[in-house]
Parts: structure tokens; sequence; C-alpha cells
């Protein structure tokens, strides 16, 4: 990951509002995101975690607020992104989705060559080496020929990893990656993620896995009804909520 | 009553299965080929070709095919000559193309979400989230219900018999006319339409089945 300058966050995100109607999403959350960090987003659903986090690569159009990459907002307008703005901030971020989304008629190398060729312009044999050193670094090389279908749920979601990767985004979004999972099967990709943080990857994880944002996240944020209820280290916030929302929410998932 | 002279049917109805076939292969790839750009106009952004690709198909379904048949042999004999076998293929694949053309549509339409958000998420274009992702799937897609629709396909080219071409249909009316017994000549002709029919459909459940593994659906 590319250092930024001085204290400056990796990603700003201040004010950001985000309704549906008469329904609020996101009522106004402000977030920062230093480089090298992995920040877990929780809390119950309908808290909106995955809106928040779909709205740092605009796959939902915020209303108000502004979101910062590297210092430089991502759009002049984030209500109205313009197209140019809209591709340089998906260049910039990698996304891994809940169902994976690989592209099923194509084969595995190819879903990781594909965007690489189009969006960075790499040529087919650069794009082709970095597929492969990205499949040897989730352990599935020898899946390179296969089709996504042929592999596992576990695998898929290695793989998509692998393809957000492999345009080397300055940082990475998680939305439930292992919720569609089982918990022995979520085990390789949650290794995966945590492999990714020791190497100093900038995260952001929407996640239920409160083991793997104990261990391995730098900092908790805990979304409740469209707000950021409170933010911190995982020892101090799991031990000691600052709000009862927190407190409910925590015993009702580590079910004390 | 007559006896089928079996000789003379097998001859006469084995004549018009060439006329059978190529009518139905022609107009099933025509439909292949032509349904596409229909479909795309269909589900454009640009509300002017949504709109003629959308009476194409209302116009080219609504209508019978023999109607069709009839309006082209006698309407564009200026035109195309006054060739049946011509006339009966431009209409059948007329009207194959617009069926196709809503297979094309519907698969496109049914490429999940996810496929769109997660080539969006990659900073693929509009144009390369279409061509490189939608696409290939939707045409996949479509390759089923489109095996299936050519056994309609292949029913329906027996309304050339109508203008005037040799095919099937024509042979057995022609048989009956010169004194074979009517029930048992379209039976025969009957059968092997049905034969003629179940390699196709076992070609779309092969299809159905390959094509399962290969799109998100």
């Amino acid at each position: 990951m590319a250092p930024t300058e001085g204290d400056q966050p990796l990603v700003r995100i201040d004010g950001l509002r985000k309704s549906y109607g008469e329904h609020t999403v996101l009522d106004g959350i402000t977030l920062d995101v230093n480089a090298g960090d992995v920040v877990a987003l929780i809390g119950p659903s309908g808290a909106g975690k995955s809106t928040l986090l779909r709205c740092v690569n605009y796959l939902e159009i915020p209303d108000e607020g502004v979101i910062e990459l590297e210092g430089v907002p991502t759009a002049a307008a984030p209500s109205a992104p313009t197209k140019s703005e809209l591709l340089a901030v998906r260049r910039k971020t990698g996304m891994v989705f809940q169902g994976f989304h690989l592209f099923p008629h194509l084969s595995v190398l190819r879903n990781i060559t594909l965007a690489q060729e189009l969006v960075l312009g790499r040529s087919s044999e650069d794009a082709e080496q970095r597929a492969l050193q990205l499949l040897d670094r989730v352990g599935l090389r020898e899946k390179a020929s296969a089709r996504p279908t042929q592999c596992s749920g576990g695998q898929q979601q290695r793989i998509a990893i692998a393809r957000a990767l492999a345009l080397d985004p300055v940082v990475m979004l998680f939305d439930e990656p292992t919720s569609a999972l089982d918990p022995e099967v979520s085990v390789e990709v949650l290794r995966v993620m945590r492999e990714l943080a020791d190497l100093g990857t900038t995260m952001v994880v929407v996640t239920h896995e409160m083991g793997f944002a104990r261990r391995v996240a730098d900092r908790v944020a805990m979304l409740a009804g469209g707000s950021l209820v409170e933010q911190g280290d995982p020892a101090t916030m799991f031990s000691d909520p600052q709000h009862e929302v927190t407190a409910r929410f925590l015993n009702a998932v580590f079910d004390r | 009553m007559n006896q089928l002279d079996w000789g003379r049917v097998l001859e006469a109805i084995g004549a018009g299965i060439g006329y059978t076939v190529g009518l139905t292969v022609i107009a099933f790839l025509g439909g292949m080929i032509l349904g596409f750009p229909v479909a795309l106009m269909r589900v454009s952004r640009i509300r002017a070709l949504r709109w003629i690709g959308t009476a194409y198909v209302e116009i080219c379904r609504g209508v019978p095919v023999v109607a069709w048949m009839l309006l082209i042999f006698y309407g564009l004999a200026d035109l195309i000559g006054t060739d049946p076998l011509i006339a009966a293929t431009v209409a059948l694949t007329v009207v194959a193309t617009a069926y196709i053309a809503e297979n094309y549509r519907a698969a496109l339409l049914h490429v999940p979400l996810g496929q769109w958000e997660a080539a969006v998420s990659l900073g693929l274009t509009r144009r390369q989230l279409f061509w490189r992702v939608i696409a290939p799937q939707g045409v996949t897609i479509a390759l089923a219900p489109s095996a299936t629709y050519a056994i309609g396909l292949l029913k329906e080219s027996a309304f050339a018999a109508v203008i005037g071409v040799s095919d099937i249909a024509f042979q057995a009316r022609t048989l009956t006319q010169s004194g074979q017994p009517g029930l048992a000549t379209f039976a025969v002709a009957g059968a092997v339409y049905l034969l003629l029919s179940l390699p196709i459909a076992a070609a779309a459940r092969t299809i159905d089945r390959r094509m399962r593994t290969r799109s998100a659906m």
C-alpha cells in the first residue's frame, strides 16, 4: 500500500447520508480509515453497514457527505458522481461480495485477468503473471483453468479476493465475505484475509465474524440505525462497550 | 377404401424432408443472428430504438406465420420474385427473429444483478460490462429456450405447403389428392415430423444441462 502523507487518513468519510424515500439508511456517518488499518464494521442487520461500504465505491450513491481517498474527494458532487469519477474510484477500490459474483462464463484465470487488461491496460502476459501470483497467494493455482462453478464456495470467494487484488487497489472493501459460507469453509477465507492484513493491506470489512474482528481488526466501528454508535480497538470495545446498543448487540452475538 | 402405397408415400414424403429441414434450419439460424440486434433494441436506453424493437416483436409475433407467408408470397412478388421457397424462408425467419429476440431479451435481463455489480466494481465501462460480462451470459442463457423453440419452428414450417413449397405437408396433401388414404398418409407425415423433432428436443435438453453450469443462474 502506498504510504499517505502525514496523518492523513487513506479513506475519509464525512457526514455521509443516504435514504431510500422516507427510510434513512445512513444518518450522517463520519469515519476515517488509516493506511494499513483493518476496520471492521459491525452492528445489527439494517444498521447501514453494507450501504456505507457500498457508498465508498459508489455502488450506492450517497445523498450528502464527502468521501476522500488519499486526501482527494472521489467526486466533486458525491450525490452526482461523473462517469470518469466513478471509473477512477472503482479502479482504486477492490470489492468483495457476500455472493462472490465470479463471472461464470470465464475461466478462473480469465476472471482475474479481464479487468487488468480492460481497466489497467496491462498486457495479457503481465495480467496472467499477476493472476497466477495471486492464485498462489490464495492457494488456488491449480484451479487456474477451471470454471468458477467447479470450485467450492470458499474457493470462489478466495478467487474473488484475488480478482479484486489484481487491480492493486488502495483499499479493499469486504461485504460480509463469509456470510454465504459454512463455518468450516469460512476459515479458509478468513485466513486469506488475515494474511492480507498482515501484509499491510488497508481493509474495511462488514462482518458478523466477531472472532475475526477481535483478532484481525485494528478498529471496530459499531453501526446502528444508520449512525456510528462508537468505535475503538476490538479488545476494549468487546470487553467494555460504551453504549447500551453496543452492549446489547455484543451480548446477543456472543450469546452471553 | 384404398390401400396405402407405402413405397410411393415414403418416397414422396422423403423428398419433402429436405425442404422442411432446410426451411427450419435457415429460419432458426437467421433468427439466432437477427434476433440479437432486435433484443439489443428492446433493452436499449434510447427510447426510439426500444420502440422500434417492441413494434417489430409484437407485429411479427401477433400475425400468424401462414399470413406472413401469403403476405410475402403475393405481396412482395415484385421484390423477391415468385419462388415460394424464398417467400416461406423469409416469412419463417421474420417470425423466428421476433421469438428468439424475446428469448435473448429475457436472458439478458436474467443475468443476476451481482454480475453487473462485480463488473462495475472492477472499473469496467458500461460498454465493456455489457459485451464482456452480460452479453456472453445472456446468449448462453437464451440457447436452451431457443432450441426448444426450434421444435415449434419445425412444425410451423408446414404452412409453407400453403404457398406451394414441396415440404412434408405439401407432399402428404398431394398424395391424398392422387388417391392415397388421408388418415394413413397424414399419420405417416405426422410421424416424420415427430421423428425430426426428437433430436432437437434432445439437443435442447443437453444444452440446458450444460449451460446451467456456465451461467450464474
